[in-house]
C-alpha cells in the first residue's frame, strides 16, 4: 500500500495503480464533498438574509445576492487597520516563537539536565491551566506597572504575552520532530568539528522544516483568532487586532439579530488565515520530498 | 561534552526564562487561590478566606461538575479514537500517492480556520436542523425514514451531535500534524529499505508505524489538551446556560468565575474556578505521564 | 551534577516567592491608589452647575467643561444600542463641554474584563450592562444622593426601583434602569385573529383553550428553545406557590411538592394533546426563535419582549406581535399583575472623579428624546415614564407592565441554583417533547438533587 514519496511525484498517470488508489479517493471526495458543502452554506449565508437562514430558503436567494452584509461589516469596524495589527502580532508572535522554540524543545528533547524533566512536565501542564486563570493575575501586574499607557510598551506586551502564552504548546509540538531526527546527523558535525550550536542551526533546524511550519499555521491561526488576552489588554482603537474587532461584533449580532452580517464578518476574518495556510500548506507538501524532487 | 552544555544554557535559558516569568507565577497564585473562597479573580489576598480542601470536597460531591468529566472523559476517548483514527487514515491516504493531494488537505484543513461561531451555528441551524436540515433531507432521499426522523440536537443525541461536530473540525487539525509527521521519515529510510528488500506493506509496518510513534504521543498529548479547553463549542450548543448532556469543567468553571446567567443573586467563586483549573491541569499531567510511560522515545537510536 | 539540581530548584524556588511577592505587594499598593482616587473631587461650583442644568437650562453653556469622562459600553457600536447612544454622547459633549471616551466594550468585555480593568486602576467612570451588579461591590457607588438632587426617581416606573434596590443589602440604589423588559408569552396576533382568539388568555383556562383554537385553525400553537425552557415552567410553579418557594425547591431539592406535579401534569397535558411543536426536544436557541416563531410557523413563545428585537429581520416590520403575562393558573396565589421583569443598567464607578457629569450623561439618555430613540430603534421598553411612545410591536407589554405590583425572580426563580438548571433544562425539555411523563420529570429532578 505504501508508496515513496519519490515515486509518486515522478510516476506519470498509470491506471493499474490509480484504481488501486479508489478507495483512498472515494474517503477523500466524500469528505471534501462534505466540507464543500459547508463552506458553500457558510458562504450563501453570508450572501443571503437572516430571513432565509432561518427558513431554509438559503439557497434560493429570492432576493438576488446581498453583499451589503460585507459593506455594512467592512464600514462600521475599522476593518483595515485592525488587519495590519493582527498581521504585525501574528507575523512577531509566530516567528519569535520559532527562535525561542525551537532550540527550546531540542536541547529538552536531546539532553537530560538538571531540571529538564520538571521542566517537561510543567510545560505540559501548564497547557492545561485555563488562560483566563493566567491572564488576568499578568494583567493586574501589567496595568498596574502602567505598560499599557504608551502604545508602543502597548504592543510589545501584546506580542510578549502572544509568544509567551504559546511557547509550551510550541515546545511540546515541536519535541516529537526532534525525536525523529537521528542523532547521527549532530555527531557526524561535531567530529567534522563544527560547534552544536551552529550544527543545530544549520542540520537540525532545516530538517525539521514540517513540523516547524505545521506549528506556525496553528500559531498563526491562534494568534490571529486570539480574543479573550486582547479584550483585556488592548484599550485603544488604534490597537485593535481583527478578532477583537470583528468577533465582539459578532458576539452583538447574535442579539441585535444580524446572523448575515455574523456570516460575513466570519468570512472577513477567515479569508486571510486561509489565504496564508494555502500559500504555507505548500512547503507542508513540498517539505523534504521538494529538495528530494529537485 | 562542555560545548554541548554551552548550548543547553543557551537554548533552555531563553524558553525558560520567558515561561516561568509569564505562566508559572498565574499559575500558583491559581494554586493556591484554589485552597480559599475568593469573589473575584482580582481580589487582594486579604478578602482571601481560607477554606482548606472544601473547594475540592464540594467540588467532587457535585453531580454537574461529575456530569461534566463524564462528558470530558467521553470526548476524550471516544472522540480520540474517532479523530485520531480518522485523521491518521487521511493523512495515510494522502501520502499514499493520491493526486491533488494538496488541494485535499487544504480542504479538509479549512474547517479549522473557520471562527467556532459560525461553524457551530452552521452545524445547528443547517445540519442538523430537524425540519430542513441536511442530514434530515439527505436521510429521506434515501428512504431512511427511521435515520431522517431524528432529533439530533434533542436530549439523547444531542452530545453526539456535539462531538461529531467538533471532531469534523479537529480531525483536519491532526491530519496536518500527521502529515507533517509522515514527511518527516525521511527517503533515506525507505531508501535503505528498499535496498534491503523490504515491499510496501513491511516499510509501513516497521518504518511508518514505529517513527510515528512520536507523533502518536504527541497527538494524544495535543488531543487532550484541546479537549480539556473544550468551551466554546459546549457554550453554542447550549446557550445561555449550561446542559448536564454537553457541559463541560471549563464551562463549569466559566460560570463561577464570572457567574451563571440569568441567577439574581450573583455567586461568583474564584476559589472553586481555580479548583477546577488546578484539576484540569492535573488531568494533563495525568495524560503526559501516562503516555510517556507507555510510549518510550528512547527506542528510537539508531 | 546532584549539587547543581538543587541549586538550581532552589533558585527557582526564590524567583517564585518573589514574583508572588510582588504580586501582592503590587495589589496592595494598587488598592490604595483606588481609594485616594475616590475623594470626590467635585467642588461646589460644580455641583450648582449640575443643578442648575437639572432644572432645565438649555444645553451649550459648557457645565462640564474639562471634564473628561470614560464611559464602558456593553453594546456594540453596529447595535442599533450602539449607534443611539454614540449620537447621543456627542451631543452630550457638545452641550456641556465634556469629554467622552465611548468604549465599546460588548457583553463579554463588560462581564469578564471590567472588575479586573478597575482593580488594575485602569479609569472608568460609568459603564452600562445587564441589570444587578451587586457584585461590583464598593466598585460602584451610591447614586442615592445624585438622584435626588436631580429629582429623577419621579419618573421611572416604582417597581423597576425596588428591583434595583433590592440587589443590594443596604437597600440603596447603586445602578439606573433602562432598556426594560418583561417576560411571559410573545403571540403572533394574525394567528390568533384567524383562529378567533379576540382576547389575551387570563387564566390557564383560556390559555388551553387558545392553544386549542389555535390548533383547530392549522397553527402550532406553542414552541420554546432550550435556553428559555426554564421561563413557562418556572413562572407557572411560581402562580402557584410564589418565586421564594420556587427558588427552595431548586435550591433544597424538593421537587417531591405536590405543586411541582401539577405544573408538571399542566404541562404533560399540553404535551399530550399535541400543543408543542413536533421539534420542541431538539431546539437550540436560537432555533425555536428564529425558525418557528419569527417565520410564522408557531404561534406562541415563552420568553422576554427583546425577542421582538432579536428577530426584527427575519419578521420584518409587519410582523404583528402580541404579548400577555403568564396566565393566572387554578389554585395560584398569585396573578398577571406579578410578573417578570428586567432591565440593563448604568452604574457609576467609585473611580469617577466626577459623578455629577457621569449621572448627567445617564439622565440624557434615559429620558426624554434620547429614552424614546433607544426604546424605538431597539424595540424596547422606554425607561421614563412619561415616554408614550412605545415601539409599536410592544404596546401590549404596556397595561401589564404598568400595573405590575409584585415582581418574580428570573423565570419565577426557577433558575436560582445555576448547579441543577442544566438537569432542569434537559428534563423540561423532554417534558415539553412529551418524552417524559410528570411523574419521570419529578423523579428525575429528585434523583439530580441527590448529592
Amino acid at each position: 500500500m505504501w508508496k515513496k514519496n519519490k515515486e509518486q511525484s515522478v510516476n506519470p498517470f498509470n491506471l493499474k495503480k490509480e484504481l488501486a488508489l479508489a478507495p483512498g479517493y472515494l474517503v477523500l471526495m466524500t469528505w471534501v464533498g462534505f466540507t464543500a458543502i459547508i463552506l458553500i452554506w457558510v458562504i450563501a449565508a453570508s450572501l443571503s438574509t437572516t430571513g432565509d437562514i432561518f427558513r431554509g430558503t438559503i439557497f434560493e436567494f429570492s432576493s438576488g445576492l446581498h453583499f451589503e452584509n460585507y459593506s455594512r461589516v467592512w464600514v462600521a469596524s475599522n476593518v483595515s487597520v485592525y488587519f495590519m495589527n493582527s498581521l504585525l502580532y501574528a507575523v512577531v508572535s509566530c516567528a519569535l516563537l520559532i527562535l525561542v522554540c525551537a532550540p527550546y524543545s531540542y536541547v529538552l528533547q536531546r539532553f537530560k539536565f538538571p531540571g529538564s524533566g520538571a521542566i517537561k512536565t510543567m510545560l505540559a501542564a501548564t497547557t492545561g491551566v485555563p488562560v483566563i486563570m493566567v491572564i488576568i493575575p499578568l494583567y493586574m501586574i501589567i496595568a498596574r506597572a502602567g505598560l499599557l499607557r504608551d502604545e508602543i510598551s502597548n504592543r510589545i506586551v501584546l506580542i510578549a504575552l502572544f509568544v509567551a502564552t504559546k511557547i509550551p504548546y510550541t515546545t511540546i509540538f515541536l519535541m516529537a520532530y526532534f525525536e525523529n531526527i537521528s542523532r547521527s546527523y549532530e555527531e557526524a558535525a561535531a567530529i567534522d568539528g563544527c560547534h552544536p550550536i551552529k550544527a543545530f542551526w544549520k542540520i537540525v533546524f532545516p530538517m525539521a522544516q514540517g513540523g516547524l511550519i505545521t506549528v506556525t499555521i496553528f500559531n498563526f491561526v491562534n494568534v490571529w483568532n486570539e480574543y479573550f488576552l486582547s479584550l483585556l489588554f488592548v484599550n485603544s482603537e488604534k490597537l485593535r487586532p481583527v478578532a477583537l474587532g470583528l468577533f465582539s461584533m459578532i458576539n452583538g449580532m447574535q442579539y441585535s439579530g444580524d446572523w448575515c452580517g455574523l456570516f460575513a464578518a466570519v468570512i472577513i476574518v477567515f479569508l486571510p488565515t486561509f489565504i496564508l495556510y494555502i500559500a504555507l500548506s505548500k512547503y507542508i507538501v513540498g517539505g523534504l520530498t521538494g529538495g528530494v524532487k529537485g | 561534552m562542555k560545548r554541548n552544555r554551552s548550548m543547553v544554557v543557551a537554548f533552555a535559558l531563553p524558553g525558560t526564562l520567558l515561561f516561568l516569568v509569564t505562566m508559572v507565577y498565574p499559575i500558583v497564585r491559581t494554586v493556591f487561590m484554589s485552597f480559599f473562597s475568593i469573589q473575584e479573580i482580582t481580589d487582594s489576598v486579604d478578602k482571601w478566606k481560607f477554606n482548606g480542601i472544601e473547594n475540592y470536597v464540594s467540588l467532587m460531591k457535585n453531580s454537574l461538575y461529575q456530569a461534566s468529566w463524564i462528558n470530558l472523559a467521553k470526548i476524550f476517548l471516544i472522540g480520540g479514537v474517532i479523530t485520531l483514527g480518522i485523521s491518521l487514515l487521511l493523512a495515510v491516504i494522502l501520502k499514499n500517492g493520491v493526486r491533488g493531494r494538496g488541494f485535499f488537505q487544504a480542504a479538509i484543513y479549512l474547517p479549522n480556520v473557520i471562527s467556532a461561531v459560525a461553524m457551530a451555528t452552521m452545524w445547528i441551524q443547517y445540519i442538523f436542523n430537524p425540519s430542513y436540515g441536511f442530514l434530515t433531507k439527505f436521510f429521506s432521499a434515501l428512504h431512511l425514514d427511521s435515520l431522517a426522523g431524528i432529533q439530533w440536537l434533542g436530549g439523547d443525541f444531542k452530545f453526539w451531535a456535539l462531538l461529531i461536530s467538533y471532531c469534523f473540525g479537529m480531525i483536519g487539525h491532526f491530519m496536518l500534524i500527521w502529515v507533517s509527521g509522515i514527511e518527516r521519515i525521511g527517503i533515506d529510510y525507505y531508501e535503505a529499505a528498499a535496498i534491503d528488500g523490504a515491499n510496501k506493506v513491511k516499510q509501513f509496518l516497521y518504518i511508518t508505524l514505529p517513527l510515528l510513534k512520536g507523533i502518536f504521543r504527541t497527538n494524544i498529548i495535543m488531543w487532550s489538551i484541546s479537549v480539556s479547553g473544550f468551551f466554546i463549542w459546549s457554550k453554542l450548543f447550549s446557550p445561555i446556560s449550561a446542559d448536564t448532556s454537553t457541559v463541560v469543567p471549563m464551562v463549569y468553571m466559566y460560570d463561577k468565575l464570572f457567574g451563571a446567567e440569568n441567577v439574581d443573586e450573583i455567586r461568583r467563586d474564584a476559589g472553586i474556578a481555580a479548583a477546577v483549573g488546578v484539576m484540569l491541569c492535573l488531568f494533563i499531567v495525568f495524560i503526559f505521564t501516562v503516555v510517556n510511560r507507555l510510549i518510550k522515545d528512547d527506542d528510537l537510536e539508531f | 551534577m546532584k549539587k547543581s539540581k538543587k541549586w538550581t530548584s532552589l533558585a527557582i524556588c526564590g524567583a517564585l516567592v518573589t514574583t508572588i511577592l510582588a504580586g501582592c505587594g503590587g495589589s496592595s499598593s494598587g488598592d490604595q491608589a483606588g481609594t485616594a482616587g475616590t475623594t470626590p473631587a467635585a467642588g461646589s461650583g460644580e455641583t450648582t452647575a449640575a443643578t442648575t442644568q437639572a432644572a432645565g437650562t438649555s444645553g451649550g453653556t459648557g457645565e462640564f467643561a474639562g471634564v473628561k469622562l470614560v464611559y464602558w459600553s456593553n453594546w456594540e457600536s453596529t447595535e442599533p444600542q450602539g449607534m443611539v447612544i454614540t449620537e447621543a454622547v456627542r451631543e452630550f459633549e457638545a452641550e456641556t463641554g465634556a469629554e467622552v471616551d465611548l468604549q465599546f466594550k460588548g457583553r463579554k468585555g463588560i462581564k469578564e474584563g471590567l472588575i479586573p480593568a478597575l482593580d488594575a486602576d485602569q479609569q472608568v467612570d460609568l459603564f452600562d450592562g445587564a441589570g444587578n451588579k451587586s457584585n461590583y461591590g464598593d466598585r460602584i457607588i451610591s447614586l442615592e444622593e445624585l438622584m435626588k438632587e436631580r429629582d429623577y426617581e419621579k419618573d421611572t416606573n416604582p417597581a423597576l426601583m425596588t428591583l434595583n434596590r433590592s440587589y443590594y443589602s443596604d437597600g440603596q440604589l447603586y445602578e439606573i434602569p433602562y432598556q426594560m423588559k418583561a417576560n411571559g408569552y410573545l403571540y403572533n396576533k394574525d394567528m390568533f385573529d384567524k383562529a378567533g382568539i379576540d382576547k389575551a388568555p387570563v387564566s390557564w383556562a383560556d390559555f388551553v383553550d387558545a392553544c386549542q383554537k389555535l390548533k383547530d385553525a392549522g397553527y402550532i400553537p406553542l414552541t420554546t428553545d432550550d435556553a428559555y425552557a426554564m421561563q413557562a415552567f418556572g413562572q407557572h410553579l411560581a402562580r402557584l406557590i410564589g418565586d421564594e418557594e420556587v427558588k427552595k425547591v431548586v435550591n433544597e431539592g424538593l421537587w417531591d411538592r405536590e405543586e411541582v406535579l401539577a405544573a408538571a401534569k399542566s404541562f404533560e397535558d399540553l404535551a399530550s394533546k399535541g400543543y408543542f411543536s413536533p421539534q420542541v426536544g431538539a431546539n437550540v436557541w436560537p432555533t425555536g426563535q428564529n425558525t418557528e416563531l419569527a417565520t410564522g410557523r408557531v404561534a406562541m413563545y415563552c420568553a422576554g419582549t427583546y425577542v421582538v428585537n432579536e428577530t426584527k429581520t427575519i419578521t420584518g416590520p409587519d410582523f404583528r406581535w402580541g404579548f400577555f403575562a403568564y396566565p393566572e393558573v387554578d389554585n395560584g396565589i398569585n396573578g398577571q399583575e406579578a410578573l417578570v421583569i428586567g432591565n440593563q443598567s448604568f452604574a457609576i464607578t467609585k473611580k469617577c472623579a466626577n459623578p455629577e457629569a457621569a449621572f448627567a450623561l445617564i439622565e440624557k439618555l434615559t429620558r426624554g428624546s434620547w429614552d424614546v430613540r433607544l426604546a424605538q430603534e431597539s424595540l424596547a421598553l422606554p425607561a421614563d415614564m412619561n415616554n408614550e411612545s412605545w415601539p409599536e410591536q410592544l404596546q401590549e407589554a404596556k397595561p401589564y407592565m404598568e400595573n405590575c405590583t409584585e415582581l418574580f425572580a428570573t423565570s419565577g426563580g426557577l433558575e436560582n441554583n445555576p448547579d441543577i438548571t442544566p438537569a432542569l433544562k434537559e428534563n423540561l425539555m423532554k417534558l415539553y417533547a412529551g418524552t417524559c411523563t410528570a411523574e419521570e420529570f419529578v423523579s428525575n429532578m429528585l434523583a439530580a438533587s441527590k448529592n
